[in-house]
């Protein structure tokens, strides 16, 4: 018995519904999605990332970012991450959170925190220092005993010329020097400074309650950041 | 050794697959997996719909959540009673016809800020000449004082004000009424002439 | 019952050494490149995990940060091992069941050589700063072209190697290797088309992504190891295999329901897709219970038997590891359990018990009794497999157990949210502490296999130039 045609067709068959299902139906359902207006307010969401937020992106997925943070909240009842402080109240993220971004970096793993939303709940400076080292209890903002490794090569040491650099993070390393980003650096802060989910639209409508729409504190700094002296 | 064992070592030792069929049990337990497969999509797949994440059972329950406006009410309301009356001359799509109704689809008597002439207009009528977005009608349209109340007429003003691409402050029964007490007096219908020393805005 | 033979058994002994010599060289070369990658992977992969004792290790060179060596691991592991390992025993297989040579062993040498440059242009790639960011498929377009297109030469001398073959009665571990050929062929044909060339909008990457990852786990390398287990454990134990009509229930079914990919629960897309793909994981209880029930007719009353070979004991530990992490995997699918274990150690946990448990055992075995019979050549120590099969099946172990523990952990920590992000961390960062011994092991345990490959190969090289000089 010749199997050989039998198995081809057939395979190729089962291959097309997978297809279709995950790749075929996401595409046509979903993939001509245009930007939504919020709900209420009735702004254009999502917008598009320009310049150095866009660049960050590039630096966010050549250092593979993506291999200890997500991008994305499960709704309640899936998962802890509402919970958490992750999203806004009962903001769960849906698909045209992501409408320009290539690629797409959703991430597998949580060895750090989600980062959809890491825009609405750390600053700018705040990411930088993390970047620097994020153990580092000079550094306001600091974790301890997080594992998240220390990133030298997107910062520079300099030699001080007459007035320090603004951007100087507040670390000395040696005496007539300062720590100042490198534009990489800039370039990632932007970006995951950028990442935010705080709108509402038609997919997740805001939630019933009366209550005013808060964002919970973060909860993945637990240590309370020292005043740096 | 079996007798089938013995033929596959005469084979080369390549093994060879014997003939015994898939169990029933087996089979019955392939309907019992695509029952609870149907079971499941029925209950979690959203009905297929782009727009339902997980909380959310199905597309209905998900408009239901939208953020009610405060007139949603009211022009819902204001839609049953254009379809069943005022649709007929001004057309489903609001944009009149010849001979009919002139246009509401942009038409500055409708969008007019303060809808003090165009609450006139509906309590008493219209005839004779009126200009609507620079074209000349002259028809006229009935009373309809007596047929609707207050809150009827600012349903469903509210409603062609707001919508097609029209956008307008929605007409409150409160407006409607008060223009009703003082136009009290009013048998004949409006004429654009009379509507003008009316304030717009 | 079988098609009648028509070599005596004498001659064909003859028939099949003489036709099996033909796939020496692309053998060899298969099987030594792909140890050489998993070597490396595991290499990378202790790299990673010590990271996570020092986070200022190798910080300073941005080539080596913690999220280029997890991509690089997998990727050397999949393709530089995975397709590889996979290519040569779906080879020697149709060459061997087929009673035919392989159709262009020259042909096939080559490619096999341009896909490991294809690999290495992509590990460069990644290592540089090239990588797509795409999970599972970090290799930047250059190479991933180069690589498929060097997979289809290599598949199309397969696939030709088995229509020319001899002997028609097909036997179901060739259904399974010709349908992990072609669907490797046809998944990264529409990552490389939809995720690189003409990038679609937003979630649907990822939704390709997902469903990319998940069929090259589940059928290209489940298949490909599914094949060595239904061949390998009738053909040691000297038995025939229960039902070859079981067997195609479950090569069907799985094919159909294995292929339905993975979406997490609660991602960011319509509701259906992840529910379908929970749906089409948990379908693949069917399958798995239809092999397992299989196999274990198959095996009913010869169990003392099952380690009386290194390659069979390799095989047949294969496939405990691939019901274990297919278990798991549907486990895993399911909404209430999902909400705790994705994204925490326990998917790791699932992947590298599918990788470097089922799949790299199971083609162990295939590379240790095949080569000796394809080369002519015994292996040049025994001892040496039994510290390959050991060290591997120890360091696969523990990992497991640590990272499957530590992501349970994991995950019903992070419900409560007064536990501290960085307290979970500590909890979890025993577990991978334990893991990282298993990565040690792996590390020693794959150097030994491949130096004994490579001594084997010395030894073939030497008895070449002997016979050509006399």
């Amino acid at each position: 018995m010749n199997f050989g045609p039998f198995v081809f067709i057939g395979v190729f068959c089962t291959m097309i519904i997978s297809w279709a299902t995950f790749v075929f139906g996401p595409q046509v359902q979903i993939g001509g999605v245009q930007p939504e207006l919020t709900v209420p307010a009735g702004d254009t969401y999502p917008i598009y990332r320009t310049g150095a937020e866009k660049r960050g992106l590039d630096v966010y997925r050549v250092n593979n970012c993506a291999a200890c943070h997500t991008q994305q909240v499960r709704p309640a009842g899936l998962g802890p991450d509402l919970m958490r402080g992750w999203g806004m109240r009962q903001r769960y993220s849906v698909a045209e959170d992501y409408l320009y971004d290539y690629p797409v970096m959703l991430g597998t793993q949580r060895v750090g925190p989600d980062l959809a939303n890491v825009g609405a709940r750390l600053d700018r400076q705040i990411i930088l220092n993390h970047l620097y080292d994020a153990r580092n209890e000079r550094l306001p903002g600091f974790v301890r005993g997080s594992v998240m490794p220390p990133y030298p090569f997107l910062f520079k040491k300099q030699k001080i010329d007459r007035t320090p650099s603004p951007d100087a993070l507040p670390v000395v390393t040696e005496a007539g020097y300062e720590i100042v980003p490198t534009s990489d650096a800039q370039a990632l802060a932007s970006y995951v400074a950028s990442l935010r989910q705080t709108v509402y639209i038609f997919e997740v409508p805001p939630p019933a309650s009366d209550k005013p729409i808060t964002m919970r504190p973060a909860t993945n700094s637990p240590a309370t950041p020292m005043p740096a002296k | 050794m079996s007798q089938n064992d013995k033929q596959n070592l005469r084979r080369d030792n390549e093994p060879s697959a014997g003939n015994s069929s898939v169990p029933m049990w087996l089979v019955l337990l392939v309907g019992l997996f695509f029952y609870w497969g149907a079971m499941y999509l029925d209950q979690n797949a959203g009905g297929f719909n782009s727009k339902v994440y997980h909380p959310f059972g199905n597309y209905e329950e998900v408009d239901a959540a939208q953020p009610k406006d405060a007139n949603a009410q009211l022009i819902a309301d204001g839609k049953r009673v254009f379809n069943s009356t005022c649709s007929l001359c001004h057309q489903p799509h609001g944009m009149g016809e010849v001979g009919k109704a002139p246009p509401l689809v942009g038409s500055e008597w409708v969008l007019a800020p303060k809808p003090d002439r165009i609450i006139r207009v509906v309590l008493d009528g219209l005839q004779g000449p009126i200009n609507v977005k620079g074209t000349e009608w002259n028809l006229a349209m009935a009373s309809w004082k007596g047929t609707f109340n207050d809150h009827q007429i600012a349903a469903v003003l509210s409603y062609i004000r707001n919508n097609w691409d029209n956008k307008a402050p929605a007409v409150t029964e409160e407006q409607v009424k008060a223009i009703r007490a003082k136009e009290k007096a009013r048998t004949q219908p409006w004429t654009a002439q009379d509507l003008q020393p009316i304030a717009e805005r | 019952m079988n098609a009648t033979t028509t070599h005596p058994s004498n001659t064909r002994n003859d028939v099949v050494a003489g036709v099996e010599s033909s796939c020496r060289l692309p053998l060899m070369v298969l099987f030594i490149s792909a140890l050489s990658w998993l070597l490396l992977a595991t290499v990378f992969g202790l790299i990673a995990s010590l990271k996570f004792h020092m986070p200022q290790f190798l910080a300073g060179t941005p080539n080596l940060t913690y999220g280029r060596v997890t991509a690089l691991q997998a990727d050397c592991a999949l393709y530089g091992f995975g397709l590889q390992a996979g290519m040569a025993f779906i080879l020697w297989l149709f060459v061997r069941l087929g009673r035919t040579p392989v159709a262009s062993s020259l042909m096939l040498t080559i490619a096999a050589s341009f896909f490991n440059f294809a690999i290495t242009l992509g590990v460069v790639g990644v290592f540089c700063g090239d990588s797509t960011g795409f999970q599972n498929f970090e290799f930047p377009p250059y190479a991933a072209w180069t690589m498929w297109i060097s997979y289809i030469v290599m598949g199309v001398i397969a696939i030709l190697t088995y229509s020319n073959r001899d002997e028609q009665q097909t036997y179901p571990s060739q259904w399974f290797g010709l349908t992990s050929l072609f669907w490797f062929a046809w998944i990264c044909a529409t990552a490389l088309l939809l995720l690189l060339e003409h990038p679609v909008r937003g979630v649907v990457q990822s939704s390709i992504n997902w469903w990319y990852v998940h069929n090259l786990h589940t059928i290209v390398l489940g298949f490909t190891g599914l094949a060595a287990i239904f061949y390998f454990i009738p053909k040691l134990l000297g038995r025939q295999l229960f039902s070859r009509q079981l067997a195609l229930f479950a090569f069907w079914t799985l094919a159909l329901f294995g292929s339905w990919g993975a979406v997490p629960n609660g991602a960011p897309l319509p509701e259906w897709i992840p529910a379908m793909s929970t749906v089409g994981i948990v379908l693949t209880a069917i399958p798995i219970i239809a092999i397992v029930l299989n196999i274990w007719q198959t095996i009913r009353g010869h169990h003392e038997r099952l380690d009386s070979s290194w390659p069979l004991k390799f095989t047949y530990v294969g496939l405990m590891f691939w019901v274990i992490a297919s278990v798991q995997l549907i486990v895993g699918a399911v909404p209430s359990v999902s909400s705790l274990t994705d994204f925490t150690w326990f998917t790791v946990a699932q992947k590298n018990l599918w990788v470097y448990g089922f799949f790299a055992l199971t083609m162990f075995g295939a590379m240790y009794y095949a080569l000796p019979r394809v080369m002519g050549i015994e292996w040049p120590s025994p001892a040496m497999i039994k510290a390959h099969f050991w060290l591997t099946f120890l360091g696969v172990v523990l990992s497991y157990i640590a990272l499957l523990v530590g992501g349970i952990a994991q995950g019903y920590l992070l419900t409560n949210p007064q536990n501290s992000f960085a307290v979970i961390l500590k909890t979890t960062l025993m577990a991978v502490r334990v893991s990282t011994l298993g990565d040690l092991l792996l590390v020693v345990g794959q150097f030994a296999g491949l130096l004994n490959l490579v001594l084997l190969a010395v030894r073939a090289a030497g008895r070449e130039l002997k016979i050509s000089k006399s």
